[in-house]
């Protein structure tokens, strides 16, 4: 068999590309460790077996802050941490790390087993700390006022234990991959005519011989920028076009709010291989248009282990179709991919 | 090839994919009481073919409607055009009739429309004859309420699609269902039914064809997970019919809880803990379950969408392959006690995804029994017969290695139904005590052939013990007789 890497197989009648809103780089969505007994935590189940050497944090800021202790411990029936702790690395954020994703390399590796509760734990070690003297870390995402996540989670403890409903951003790393969400940023794509920017997906050899993509989901911000104005979804492999379509922006009917499309090909999408690289892109067909794609960002590029399908799949763009693509692996647009058939060897 | 069925394969590390977490059990309604009022939802049509029914979702009627239309249009300039490739007329009921209507979804035969796979269409429900009014309409629900974001395929009663997720339904002269046809945005399990507490699963096949075996590493649920003031767990169990193969236990005091209310549920990620995840084959069914370990749980639920029939599950993405299937049991599923069978429920989808850890082709159809033994000389009748009972028969034959002692048969048993190991008995009484273990349990790949001692003529009974892990004391026996043929 071959590694579907937490591909996700998805069979919902409702579309949803992914999340809206997910900035970690909100302010409303980090929390300062700005006192000695307050604590952040983020609970979750682990992926896979496997040596965990680097817990992963995203910082919003940092201002001559004092040493904390980042840990890993078990998970007590209630949900929160123990305070036994498992394995734990000290660390002194800089200024610059605000706006930053960072990987503190633990003291001593720990083998974590797949589905083992397990909680990642910031807290004040030594040092001065107070208003002046902290570093900001983005618990969870932004604006998930339609959005309750249960587990995973995380919890701001601030006297009282304080879990969120809003998605966690957790990261840890071994030697062979990263695990969670280690989210850098938001990222758009504006698109201008004749710029394009899409996906690069590749899926394994092993999943099959071959299949065929019907379509996308996707999710755009001003897809429908005034009247007459049209995008194209165009399918390439490495060498050539294999297949497009044209969406009519007046569909909509709006000019700025963000849009979750099903799009599909017409009749007829050309077979395409497993084990090859293929490039879906949106290009928009005039030069005015504000039509923008969405996308996240990691840090590093073999942070995007982490993510479903891990690194076969990342944004790129170009300034013309007949330019190479500028492959940008550490970024992934929100695209979903509808398969219309799929083949076994 | 084999057919997707519109599953998606996700990339988004941050999903909430299987919910529309704001969705109210009532849709978006619009009172169709005046001459002018329309409903118009815009579509690309996901395949080449002939519409002959359209579907849409009723909220109200009053007094006695008029007659309406309901029709596939062209599109021009974003918008429904007029020119009508089919349509029907319907005249709904008097609102105090007995007909169910008032909630309900309904199906309206149409003229035939043909629809190219990727072109643009408009449905349109709009005013025909008769008096129209407040006291005498129709109300169509036309979309789920609350997101923000716009959708296409998406609905309109004006020019502008609804941030709201379209309701609406297609189906083909074959009985194929498009669009999104539901009846209920969502349901919850409500209260577990005490004090048996009810098991609810969703089954699923992924389909013969795309593959060989996969491997399920977690699933994302949508719902409502108890509370963690009675100190109690629930199980996330993987099954193969009623055997469990991968199982999670969390305590109810874990999951950060939450009312619903109008929020549709909350997510939860479960992960299977098992060191090594059974290996799952395509074309067959599976379960995975959610069930309380106590009957003090009375919140237990998984939120779910309901078809209006349950052969409109086709109009969702891997069609009938995904539904909702439940089961009385008083406890976990043992060798001695047996629950109850499968209650399968088509007209229910639980809202949840799965995390695949792996996906395997290519291969060997693998659709039973995957046992190779040879007798301690190579009798070629046996041989063939052995052959014959592997799905790879162009792969074997006659005296190639893995008929000799000491080879491994490795991938012609790896498959088996999911299981990672075997334990052999030869010719054993009900007990399989340990003088008729030949043997000792081992990973089913690397179990070897080996030489039976002679026998005599008669029934030769081998008994296969498979598990899905290690020791598990969940396992299947599989009998078979070898008989010496001359």
């Amino acid at each position: 068999m071959a590694r579907a890497n937490n591909l996700r197989l998805k069979f919902s009648p409702v579309l949803q590309p992914c999340i809206a809103g997910v900035d970690p780089g909100s302010n409303n969505v980090s929390t300062a460790i700005d006192d000695p007994s307050e604590y952040l935590a983020w609970i979750f189940q682990m992926p896979e077996t496997d040596l965990v050497t680097h817990v992963g944090l995203r910082f919003y800021s940092s201002t001559n802050a004092p040493t904390y202790r980042v840990s890993l411990r078990s998970v007590g029936d209630d949900g929160v941490p123990l305070d036994t702790i498992i394995t734990s690395a000290s660390f002194t954020p800089e200024n610059s790390w605000g706006g930053t994703f960072q990987w503190i390399e633990l003291a001593s590796p720990y083998l974590a087993s797949r589905g083992q509760l397990i909680s990642i734990v910031v807290s004040y070690l030594s040092g001065s700390i107070g208003p002046s003297n902290n570093s900001s870390i983005s618990v969870n995402s932004s604006n998930a006022a339609n959005h309750r996540f249960g587990l995973p989670y995380a919890i701001r403890y601030s006297g009282t234990v304080n879990k969120t409903f809003n998605h966690p951003v957790w990261a840890l790393k071994s030697e062979t991959r990263a695990y969670g969400i280690p989210l850098k940023s938001l990222v758009t794509y504006t698109l201008n005519s004749p710029e394009q920017a899409g996906l690069r997906f590749r899926f394994e050899p092993g999943f099959g011989s071959s299949f065929s993509l019907k379509g996308i989901v996707t999710e755009l911000s001003g897809a429908a920028s005034g009247s007459g104005k049209s995008f194209d979804l165009v399918l390439y492999d490495a060498t050539s076009e294999l297949d497009r379509v044209t969406f009519l922006c007046d569909i909509v009917q709006d000019a700025t709010d963000a849009c979750i499309l099903q799009i599909f090909f017409g009749a007829s999408p050309p077979t395409l291989s497993f084990g090859k690289e293929y490039f879906i892109a949106i290009a928009p067909n005039e030069a005015d248009t504000a039509c923008k794609l969405l996308g996240l960002s990691v840090e590093n590029a073999t942070d995007m282990t982490a993510w479903p399908g891990s690194s076969s799949f990342y944004s790129v763009e170009r300034a013309i179709s007949t330019d190479p693509w500028t492959r940008l692996k550490t970024e992934r647009p929100r695209i979903d991919l509808i398969i219309d058939d799929w083949t076994s060897g | 090839m084999a057919d997707f069925k519109m599953m998606r394969i996700g990339l988004s590390p941050i999903d909430y994919t299987p919910i529309f977490p704001y969705a109210s059990q009532a849709g978006n309604g619009k009172f169709l009481d005046g001459a002018a009022d329309y409903v118009e939802w815009r579509f690309q049509a996901e395949k080449t073919t002939t519409i002959t029914k359209l579907g849409f979702r009723v909220g109200l009627t009053t007094g006695t409607p008029p007659t309406y239309r309901v029709s596939i249009q062209g599109i021009t300039g974003g918008v429904a055009n007029g020119v009508v490739a089919g349509f029907g007329n319907f005249t709904p009921p008097l609102s105090y009739s007995d007909e169910d209507w008032q909630g309900h979804w309904i199906w309206v035969n149409i003229s035939p429309a043909s629809i190219t796979q990727g072109n643009y269409y408009a449905m349109v429900i709009d005013y025909v004859s008769g008096y129209v009014s407040l006291a005498n309409m129709i109300e169509i629900e036309f979309t789920l309420s609350g997101t923000n974001f716009r959708h296409f395929p998406g609905a309109t009663t004006g020019s502008q699609l609804s941030s709201s997720h379209p309701i609406f339904g297609l189906k083909d002269s074959e009985g194929e269902v498009f669009g999104n046809p539901l009846r209920v945005s969502y349901d919850y399990l409500g209260a577990i039914d005490l004090p048996h507490p009810r098991e609810h699963a969703i089954a699923f096949t992924l389909p013969a064809g795309f593959g060989t075996e996969f491997k399920i590493a977690g699933i994302q649920i949508i719902g409502e997970m108890p509370t963690g003031a009675d100190a109690t767990t629930f199980n996330v169990t993987l099954y193969d019919g009623e055997l469990v193969i991968g199982q999670t236990t969390m305590h109810t005091g874990v999951p950060h809880y939450g009312s619903h209310g109008n929020w549709g549920g909350n997510s939860y990620i479960f992960l299977f803990n098992e060191s090594t995840l059974a290996k799952l084959v395509f074309g067959r069914q599976y379960y995975i379950s959610v069930r309380a370990n106590s009957a003090a749980m009375a919140s237990l639920s998984w939120t779910h969408f309901l078809t209006p029939d349950s052969d409109d599950h086709e109009g969702w993405p891997g069609g009938q392959y995904f539904h909702m299937a439940t089961r009385d049991t008083s406890a976990q599923a043992t060798d001695e006690e047996t629950p109850t069978e499968w209650q399968q429920d088509f007209s229910k989808r639980p809202i949840c995804e799965f995390i695949l850890s792996e996906w395997g082709g290519p291969g060997y159809n693998v659709d039973g029994a995957h046992l190779k033994f040879t007798p301690a000389w190579n009798d070629n009748v046996l041989i063939q017969h052995a052959d014959d009972q592997i799905n790879n028969t162009p792969n074997v034959g006659d005296y190639e290695p893995h008929e000799s002692f000491g080879v491994p048969i490795g991938n012609c048993i790896e498959s088996y139904s999911g299981y990672l190991t075997v334990e052999v008995f030869a010719n054993p009484d009900a007990e399989r005590t340990e003088n008729s273990l030949i043997v000792n349990e081992t990973d089913i790949q690397d179990l070897k052939v080996i030489n039976l001692e002679p026998w005599e003529d008669g029934v030769y009974e081998l008994v296969f013990r498979l598990r899905a892990k290690y020791s598990s004391p969940y396992y299947k026996e599989v009998t078979r007789f070898l008989r010496v043929i001359t």
